[in-house]
């Protein structure tokens, strides 16, 4: 009973009998394409003259292997059955579809074994039939049995025939091969009915084909020499140059001879009856040949000549060409280049860490400005602005002379000369920069090692070296050799031995003073205002008494201002609070 | 007529290798596409009270007629999502449902070829399905629950191999 399936989607995959199918056609084609090229189908010149090449090839041999078995077959004693173990190869070459060329072979193996040629025509039977069914080559099976025959079984218990060796030894070279029959009967035949046997039947057809069509050619040539053989050919060819070569020879000694004789010295040949028409026939033909030589040869040097100044021509064009094509490819490799170099330069102008720190430095500052609580801070400020720029300004200089570009170094230079004025402003400071002239000679190649400025350097080392110390009063103590010189002398300033007078001071001259409060602060005071220096060596107002303010829970006073004592009692005994009454 | 696909098979292969989420998700939404058929092929058998009493399974039973159990009956009707070998025409079916249990055979297409035979018509007097389909798919059971789908189950697997095959695709895709 039919399964009752329902096939919802389904792919065609092919069944195997397909598969088969579609093999045996591929081999098929191949086959036939092989018949068709060894047949010369294609009916090309070239194939054709190699169709013909290898049919004489194959003939000879297919001459040269008959030969060989009959020679054979004599040598044993079987000559009278050349003509016969013929007619069988070739029988058993069209049934089997087996080529002659290992038939013969073969065949004359066994025959040179067994001496016997129906012996040889019966073991090469059985040969083909073990060889159809094992698989192996028709040689080998012929040499074992031939082996066999002499009474070597080794390489036929080799050959894998289902054969045991006490079988081998025990049984006579007769019932083996009468069981090697029974065992591979009808195999040969078998394998020649399957469709390889048709191909490979075809194949033989073609081969023989080609050995008939070979034996035309050779007899065709042999033709030639109008005999039966090559040889002959060979020989009345070789026969045919030698009488032209004498002929030449003869024509050249007979001109030598006529000239010879007094009477003919200045004989014209020509004039000769006969024999003179003839060769003054020969002349003119000669001599017209000889006319046409030499215009056909000027017709040709001038063609030549024409195709050389052509080839020249193509040969210029087409070297300029190729320089053209050079050209633009290294104005393309250029542009590639520079376009490279400005994507370079934009990288190197988004991850240039000095402007990107310098800009960063300025947000910075411009965000402290917004935070500033008095005017040192803003001073503070504004000066670290100020230099800011000025590190800008030198690094667009450093940009613009290493470009080269000497408006660019103008300007960079005139902007960094402005930033400067503001800085030393800034820091009541006269800064100069070089001049411009001096910024575009840096421009110029310069000695790794430059002695004069060397010597400029050292001169000016040795100059700050002899500079006498100005300010040494002060810090009489520090520098060994500075407490004897004099100190400065400004009008309206007395020399400072506290910290009153040095306010004292700096009032005069304008200054501010300021002071770290208690609230670490620092205030600007008036000059009024004097401060001391306390034993503990620390600056101390005496008009700054702080008052100390405890925040208590309500209750006893006295209890509140015992725990205070102790709180302030236990700082000391800690190391954490000294001086005071404690 | 099932619908032909080229690649199924291939495919299968390819998303077993390289997508196994994929591989693992196709069987699954054609099952889902193909259950409803099997569900309601199996409402279409009868029960044991519905068929004649002499082809229920008793005991010392002695003839080859396959006897009709309804649970084995139902339990025959299935569906498959796994590529089958060719048959002899070299098709390879990618989804199937069947009805593969002989009692069940023969309560769907009973009376297909002898509609005037006693067994079908006694069975037809006690318990009637309509036949559905045409031709060699017309039935009681599977091939009437086929019918009724009207090639919605077919159109899910397509759209679930044809999926597969997109998603493979694209996630084999290079990118740049």
């Amino acid at each position: 009973m039919a399964d009752i399936i329902i096939d919802i989607a389904s792919e065609f995959t092919g069944a195997k009998a397909f598969k088969q199918a579609d093999s045996a056609t591929n081999n098929l084609m191949k086959n036939v394409k092989k018949l068709a090229k060894t047949l010369g189908v294609a009916y090309g010149s070239q194939q054709i003259l190699a169709f013909g090449k290898a049919s004489v090839k194959a003939a000879a041999a297919d001459q040269k292997a008959q030969q060989q078995l009959a020679l054979a077959l004599k040598n044993v004693g079987l000559g009278r059955d050349a003509a016969n173990s013929e007619a069988y190869i070739q029988r058993l070459q069209s049934e089997f579809g087996i080529v002659d060329d290992l038939l013969r072979p073969a065949y004359q193996t066994l025959a040179v074994a067994t001496r016997d040629s129906v012996e040889a025509q019966r073991l090469l039977n059985l040969s083909l039939d073990i060889s159809a069914s094992t698989g192996k080559d028709l040689g080998s099976v012929t040499a074992a049995l031939s082996k066999a025959y002499l009474g070597n079984n080794t390489a036929l218990s080799k050959l894998g025939v289902g054969i045991s060796k006490a079988d081998l030894k025990a049984k006579s070279f007769g019932d083996i091969t009468n069981e090697l029959t029974k065992t591979f009967a009808g195999s040969a035949t078998a394998a020649a009915s399957t469709f390889q046997g048709s191909i490979d039947k075809l194949g033989v057809a073609s081969a023989n084909v080609k050995e008939i069509i070979g034996t035309g050619l050779i007899d065709a040539l042999t033709g030639l020499g109008k005999d039966t053989s090559i040889a002959d050919l060979a020989s009345n060819m070789e026969k045919t140059a030698t009488y032209l070569a004498d002929v030449i020879r003869g024509v050249g000694v007979l001109a030598g001879e006529l000239k010879k004789v007094p009477v003919l010295g200045n004989l014209n040949v020509g004039m000769i009856p006969i024999i003179g028409s003839y060769i003054e026939l020969l002349r003119k033909a000669g001599t017209q040949t000889g006319a046409l030589t030499a215009a056909d040869n000027a017709h040709l040097k001038s063609l030549q000549d024409s195709f050389k100044v052509t080839t020249k021509t193509v040969d210029s064009a087409k070297t300029l060409n190729k320089l053209s094509a050079q050209q633009i490819k290294d104005l393309k490799l250029k542009a590639a280049l520079e376009k490279a170099n400005l994507a370079l330069g934009r990288g190197g102008n988004i991850f240039d860490m000095d402007a990107i720190q310098l800009n960063a430095a300025l947000l910075n500052q411009a965000q402290q400005l917004g935070n500033v609580t008095n005017a040192a801070q803003l001073l503070a400020i504004t000066n670290d602005i100020a230099r800011l720029k000025v590190k800008q300004d030198i690094l667009a200089l450093e940009a613009a002379i290493a470009s080269g570009d000497q408006k660019a170094i103008e300007a960079a230079t005139a902007k960094l000369n402005a930033d400067l004025a503001i800085l030393g402003t800034l820091q009541q400071q006269n800064v100069k920069l070089l001049d411009i002239k001096s910024i575009l000679d840096t421009l110029l190649p310069k000695d790794l090692i430059n002695l004069q400025n060397l010597k400029d350097a050292i001169a000016l080392l040795g100059q700050i070296a002899t500079m006498p110390l100005t300010n040494g009063g002060a810090g009489g103590g520090g520098g060994g050799g500075g407490g004897g010189a004099a100190a400065p002398s400004i009008a309206g300033l007395v020399p400072a031995t506290t910290i009153a007078e040095t306010n004292a001071n700096v009032a005069s001259l304008g200054g501010l003073i300021s002071s770290i409060g208690s609230n670490l602060i620092e205030t600007t005071l008036l000059p009024a205002v004097v401060t001391t220096l306390q034993p503990n060596g620390k600056e101390l107002n005496s008009s700054f008494a702080p008052n100390i303010t405890i925040n208590t829970g309500i209750g006893d006073p006295n209890a509140i201002a015992e725990a205070i004592t102790q709180v302030i009692q236990d700082a000391v005994d800690r190391g954490t609070l000294r001086g005071g009454a404690y | 007529m099932p619908a032909s696909v080229k690649g199924a098979v291939a495919l299968r292969k390819s998303l077993r290798q390289f997508s196994p989420d994929l591989a693992k998700g196709l069987p699954k939404e054609v099952a889902a596409a193909l259950k409803p058929i099997t569900k309601t092929a199996r409402g279409y058998l009868p029960d044991n009270s519905q068929v004649l009493s002499g082809w229920l399974t008793r005991d010392n039973s002695q003839g080859r007629f396959p006897s009709y159990d309804a649970k084995i009956a139902k339990a025959g009707i299935g569906y498959k999502t796994t590529p089958s070998k060719p048959n002899r025409r070299g098709f390879r079916s990618l989804a199937r449902v069947f009805n593969k249990s002989a009692a069940g055979a023969i309560y769907e297409t009973m009376g297909r070829k002898t509609p005037n035979s006693p067994f079908v018509q006694n069975q037809m007097s006690k318990y009637g399905g309509q036949m559905k389909g045409s031709d060699k798919m017309q039935g009681r059971a599977l091939f009437r629950a086929y019918d009724e789908n009207n090639g919605k189950a077919r159109d899910a697997v397509l759209a679930a191999i044809k999926s597969a095959a997109t998603k493979l695709n694209q996630r084999s895709t290079v990118r740049g």
